[in-house]
């Protein structure tokens, strides 16, 4: 958890600072970073997307690694209710990129696959440790 | 008790709690989360007032239909935009008035402007509008308005209604806009010059090359000046 909440948040830090920074995510071979990153969905209310992003998933990390270092019990359900809460969002999102914007980025992908694995596995914490 | 034992840190704790509340709660915040996104943000189609653009188009002694500058200056800019692009409009509101100052009108430079319409049908629709500006001179007026007017991708942005109001705002006539748009011809030749552009090694706009070196998309807002 703590792992995948690290990684989420490093991207998500680089997709905010390139969207802060007036710059362009580099996508290497691949295409389709800088069609999603300036799209009109890029933004919520002016805020940057990647900019929630980042402050979800220092969320996560932060009650990872409580429940980790504290084995604070309240923690970990933070951390399963952050990443159940985030998956509608990210669903959506992909569903832009994949139907209306049309091109697909690879860092986003790669965050919401480090929240879903992070999500995932505070649900196996928690059902293995439910009565 | 040995150190070792006093110092372990305690077991995880069984949680007592049910899951499914919690369960309940977080999948219910994060729909209204998607519903206020739905709701906000994104094209907001393209109704409304035009809105006009923040610079004057350039000097109409240096147009010549999509080009701006003169013919002997001693270098040619090439900038392959697709007026659905966010960047594009970044690179022609804001950094294309500077070059046009600063290199174009002193006869350093000129700039050439070439279609890559790859977003969509609208993006196809208002580049062959664009180009029916040209007769009258008003390319780059109609250019600059289009960028200021973006609303989202093939949303409605840049539909026949809307580019025929574009028009009227860039002092295009109407009819020759709406001819446009169902000439065949104009379309095939905003397509041809798009596959030209990939032919070139184009693969997302805006990319601008000039007889200085070329700048892909992913490095024009870094190398341009601001």
């Amino acid at each position: 958890m703590a792992l995948t909440g690290a990684t989420a948040s490093v991207i998500a830090a680089y997709l905010t600072w390139t969207k802060l920074a007036g710059a362009l995510p580099a996508c290497g071979p691949l295409e389709g970073c800088e069609q999603v990153a300036t799209s009109t969905y890029a933004e919520f209310l002016g805020i940057p997307v990647a900019l929630l992003g980042l402050d979800g998933s220092r969320l996560t990390l932060g009650a990872a690694l409580a429940w980790w270092r504290r084995r604070s019990e309240f923690a970990l359900w933070i951390a399963y209710g952050l990443g159940l809460a985030s998956l509608p969002v990210l669903l959506w999102l992909t569903y832009l990129e994949l139907f209306v914007i049309g091109a697909v980025c690879v860092w986003c992908v790669a965050y919401a696959m480090a929240v879903v694995i992070g999500w995932l596995a505070s649900l196996l914490v928690l059902k293995g440790s439910t009565p | 008790m040995t150190r070792r034992q006093r110092t372990k840190r305690p077991p995880h704790r069984t949680p007592k709690r049910s899951i499914l509340p919690l369960t309940l709660a977080a999948l219910v915040l994060g729909v209204v989360g998607v519903i206020a996104f739905a709701a906000v943000a994104g094209p907001r189609g393209g109704g409304g007032d035009v809105r006009a653009a923040a610079h004057a188009p350039p000097p109409t002694a240096l147009v010549e239909g999509r080009t701006v500058g003169r013919a002997d200056a001693p270098v040619t800019i090439e900038i392959w935009s697709d007026f659905q692009c966010p960047a594009c409009a970044i690179l022609a509101l804001e950094i294309e008035p500077r070059l046009i100052t600063d290199y174009v009108v002193p006869g350093t430079a000129r700039l050439v402007y070439r279609d890559f319409a790859f977003l969509g049908e609208e993006s196809l629709s208002a580049a062959v509008a664009a180009r029916s500006a040209e007769a009258s001179g008003r390319f780059w007026a109609y250019h600059d308005l289009l960028f200021a007017n973006q609303a989202g991708e093939n949303r409605g942005g840049f539909d026949e209604e809307r580019l025929l109001d574009i028009a009227d705002a860039a002092g295009v006539p109407r009819e020759t806009v709406a001819a446009a748009l169902v000439d065949p011809l104009l379309r095939g030749a905003v397509r041809d010059e798009t596959v030209e552009g990939r032919g070139l090694g184009v693969d997302s706009t805006p990319t601008s090359s000039s007889t200085a070196g070329r700048s892909g998309a992913c490095h024009s807002n870094r190398t341009w000046p601001r």
